[in-house]
């Protein structure tokens, strides 16, 4: 059983990082705008966020720093989507190229920042904000142990989000207007809609996710940090397409392939995974194998954004 | 639309422009005291650069402290962006520019490019740590100009695992980075070492189980850090990581689980509190070594050098060591064992259940 609550506990490390950063991909693709930056985001947000655990880690420590820190990340991941949003709505420039750029930026960015003012090539980090457990919580059969044993403040910070999100796309005249932008932005201006403020907001709101995400893939998972996120910002915007553009799906796709992840991780000491011999490259293989087909099979009938990756000129110009 | 190409260009060709410079410096010299571009003795680091907290640091410490021992022989550094094959011969390259007398290169990936720029610049010598140069065909080829050196390191993987038994530890685990000849060679020993020490004391076979397994990188992942997890709570003690800064995962996971790791190359005892000790390839004083013979115009190429326990290559570093019980006197008594060649290691088997180790139950995943 124990070996199980461990297999979900990592399960977790995979899946909100993930989840934090699909979700802002959806947000600014279903304003119409492609982001192929999210991975460049994370990357910034990360180092920035760590960058200030680094300076003040020996004074400060607890939640409440954790929260600045993450604040920090969420702003320097929207500062570094205003480049992507001034190129790709202002400018009405390819949208995949200003992406590509922040993804080659961002982590030459940060590793010459780090050699520049530390004089080595990562980031060290003290982490002071795991939660050991949540006193009440964590005697909860099951659910207690996973999400409130050992667990981060980033878990329940993601949840929350993605509540927002779904209650806000759904349920309010912004979610709504904001869709339309992505689907038909000059019907949309037609009836009064700011199309471009509304992508200026959805790219900055996509960059302030991915900073976040950045800093809760880089904090559980390692005491240093290296200008690197290992493709999990690509990993995201394949999740987008996976999880239609809806984010209950998003979070879904995101906890599957976390769980494949975790499983590939974690085999070895699970009862039944550890005994049959399977090479350890088969489980490597599965997660990405899996969502491989899973696309092959949901992709027939696209659900993007009509007007995805379009450029608006706006009216009369 | 049409009123912004422009604006357009000029703001993507700086942003292109800005990341390329920045890029740029990823190639790094540092210049010691010349005016020259290059320098008497040129450094090929891996990606990680010289402030790695490991091998590229060790290398280019001794190489400071060759300089300051002798002020005209000049070094200097040289950083690849990645670790593509193409990459590290650029920076080798670039190095011949300078118009060294001695470049060193300490990757197994420099073997290919060293094949190469061995015989391009007959007049420079090469120094390859970890790596035997080959041809295009993968045959090792060693030009006349060209040292290659090598660790023992099964001898120090040999001593971490026996350390560890001895001190009181009963469930281990051993994760390569990639099952490269060093690291299997880490690997191996340190089987040995546990199935030794296991027979020293007299304990019943599975008693000491070891799990073994290869990450497939060396560096920081999730999934290191959830593979260590997994292990940690399924009751291993201490984990030994031979996968680069892919152990900092580890040390991350052995922090959350209160255990205890084993640190690998350099003495990782500043890393974290869980360190309890590392096993040592001594870069400093092999280069410190090698330097001083070419100095006094005894360089030797064309050869491979190995450097084993009894040269002082390798060991535990027992002053930073966190052991419980393990002193000085018992870590001495066994690196004599060693260094008598008392144990008898296999280390070209291709996997690691090919290891005799009669003591110790052995779990390959």
């Amino acid at each position: 059983m124990d070996a199980f609550i461990v297999l979900f506990q990592q399960t977790l490390i995979f899946t909100i990082p993930l989840l934090l950063v699909a979700l802002g991909g959806m947000i600014s693709e279903k304003s119409g705008i492609t982001n192929v930056g999210l991975e460049g985001m994370m990357i910034m947000g990360a180092a920035a966020g760590i960058g200030f655990i680094h300076a003040f880690g020996d004074r400060w420590s607890g939640q409440l720093f954790f929260i600045v820190a993450i604040l920090i990340a969420a702003i320097v991941g929207g500062i570094l989507s205003l480049v992507h949003a001034y190129a790709a709505i202002t400018i009405g420039a390819n949208q995949t190229i200003s992406g590509t750029a922040l993804n080659l930026f961002a982590p030459a960015f940060v590793i010459f920042m780090a050699e520049a003012l530390l004089g080595e090539r990562k980031v060290n980090f003290v982490d002071s904000f795991v939660v050991d457990s949540v006193p009440g919580l964590v005697s909860i059969p099951f659910i207690g142990p996973v999400f409130f044993k050992n667990s981060y403040l980033t878990t329940i910070i993601a949840l929350a989000i993605l509540c927002v999100v779904i209650f806000v796309l759904s349920k309010t005249k912004t979610g709504l207007r904001l869709g339309a932008c992505g689907e038909h932005p000059q019907a949309a201006a037609s009836v009064g809609i700011n199309v471009k403020k509304y992508r200026y907001i959805a790219v900055i709101i996509s960059g302030m996710l991915s900073g976040i995400g950045g800093i809760a893939f880089v904090i559980p998972t390692s005491t240093s940090f290296n200008g690197t996120v290992s493709g999990y910002g690509f990993l995201a915007l394949a999740l987008v397409i996976f999880g239609k553009w809806k984010p209950l799906n998003i979070f879904a796709g995101a906890a599957f392939f976390g769980f494949l992840k975790a499983l590939s991780s974690v085999y070895s000491s699970l009862p039944f995974f550890g005994d049959i011999q399977l090479p350890a490259e088969f489980y490597r293989l599965m997660p990405y194998l899996v969502t491989l087909i899973v696309l092959t099979i949901s992709s027939k009938k696209s659900e993007a954004p009509k007007a995805l990756g379009i450029p608006y000129a706006g009216e009369g110009e | 639309m049409h009123k912004f190409p422009n604006k357009f260009i000029f703001i993507f060709c700086g942003v292109i422009i800005f990341s390329l410079l920045i890029t740029g410096k990823g190639i790094t010299a540092g210049r010691r005291k010349t005016d020259r571009l290059g320098a008497d003795i040129s450094l090929c680091t891996t990606v990680a650069g010289v402030f790695d907290r490991s091998y590229n640091e060790g290398t280019w410490k001794a190489m400071v402290d060759i300089n300051r021992k002798y002020p005209d022989t000049t070094v200097n550094y040289y950083t690849p962006k990645e670790e593509r094959e193409s990459d590290l011969y650029s920076i080798l390259e670039i190095a011949a520019k300078g118009d060294p007398k001695i470049i060193i290169a300490t990757s197994i990936n420099f073997a290919k490019p060293i094949g190469i720029v061995q015989h391009k610049n007959p007049e420079i010598n090469y120094l390859v740590v970890d790596a035997v140069p080959s041809d295009e065909n993968g045959n090792d080829d060693i030009a006349k100009n060209t040292l290659a050196i090598s660790f023992s390191e099964h001898e120090s993987g040999f001593l971490a695992g026996y350390a560890a038994v001895k001190d009181g530890y009963r469930d281990l685990g051993f994760v390569g980075g990639m099952a490269s000849p060093a690291v299997k060679r880490f690997g191996y020993g340190f089987l040995y070492g546990a199935n030794e020490a296991a027979k020293d004391l007299g304990l019943k076979k599975g008693a000491v189980s070891v799990k073994y397994t290869y990450s497939g990188t060396f560096s920081p992942s999730p999934e290191i850090m959830s593979l260590a997890t997994s292990w940690y709570n399924g009751g291993t003690e201490v984990i030994f990581a031979a996968a680069g800064s892919g152990g900092n995962s580890v040390i991350k996971a052995a922090e959350q689980c209160g255990k205890k790791f084993i640190g690998v190359d350099t003495d990782m005892s500043r890393e974290s509190e869980v360190v309890i000790t590392s096993a040592l390839k001594d870069i400093y004083s092999v280069i410190d070594q090698v330097i001083t013979d070419y100095k006094e115009g005894n360089f030797k190429g064309g050869i491979r050098r190995n450097f084993s326990a009894k040269d002082h290559g390798v060991g535990l570093p027992m002053e930073t060591s966190r052991f419980r019980t393990f002193d000085k006197a018992q870590y001495d008594e066994v690196f004599n064992r060693v260094v008598n060649g008392e144990f008898e290691m296999n280390t070209q088997a291709e996997t690691p259940e090919e290891i005799k180790v009669e003591n110790i139950n052995v779990k390959v995943f």
